[in-house]
């Protein structure tokens, strides 16, 4: 399995979760933006982004 | 700079999508906070649409926005519009730029036409998986 399928692999495990990730390590998870948030600064992890992993196919127009 | 599509699988865990996903950095000059996400770059997309709830992390009021309505296949949302400075992982100029935050749904980030290719060409090569994020060239005096 690639780096990719990997992390995809990764993502999986939190479908309908928001994540904090730091490349692509997931270092938090929760069920909200403030939850994630919460768990990160009480870890003191520094330099890592928000994303939602979704279980649908995604189709959006604004 | 060039970029894989991410892959991501779906329900069944059989199907895999690729995104075409990238980590953007945004920063608010009125609380001096910031926050990345890693969100989806939407050339259909109006403009950039950030969620909710990564507004409130970057400690923004974000009722104290301009309201803005916003239609898509799940119906209509609501937002608020807010002025941030964007930096996408790799650039090193950040940009001012309009954001909505909204509650939407199964999605952390939309980078649409207004702010985002205002500022950024995007080729997509999506039979190679891949996309090529190119920054604007800023006008030089002659």
């Amino acid at each position: 399995m690639n780096q990719d399928l990997a992390f995809a692999k990764e993502l999986a495990k939190y479908k309908d979760k928001w994540v904090a990730l730091q490349d692509k390590r997931v270092v938090a998870s929760g069920n909200s933006v403030r939850e994630v948030q919460e768990k990160v600064v009480r870890k003191k992890i520094k330099d890592f982004a928000f994303h939602y992993v979704p279980s649908k196919r995604l189709a959006m127009a604004v | 700079m060039k970029f894989p599509y991410t892959p991501r699988f779906l329900e069944d865990y059989e199907s895999v999508e690729h995104d075409p996903l990238l980590w953007v950095s945004f920063m608010s000059p009125e609380t001096g906070q910031s926050a990345a996400v890693l969100g989806m770059i939407d050339s259909g997309a109006a403009e950039i649409l950030l969620h909710t709830g990564i507004g409130e992390a970057m400690g923004i009021d974000i009722a104290s926005g301009e309201k803005a309505l916003y239609s898509g296949i799940g119906g209509t949302i609501e937002g608020y519009k807010h002025t941030v400075l964007m930096q996408v992982r790799g650039d090193r100029k950040a940009h001012e730029v309009t954001v909505s935050f909204a509650p939407i749904e199964g999605m952390d980030a939309l980078f649409g036409q207004r702010g985002f290719f205002e500022n950024y060409k995007v080729v997509f090569e999506k039979y190679k998986n891949q996309f090529e994020v190119i920054a604007k060239r800023s006008r030089r005096r002659k």
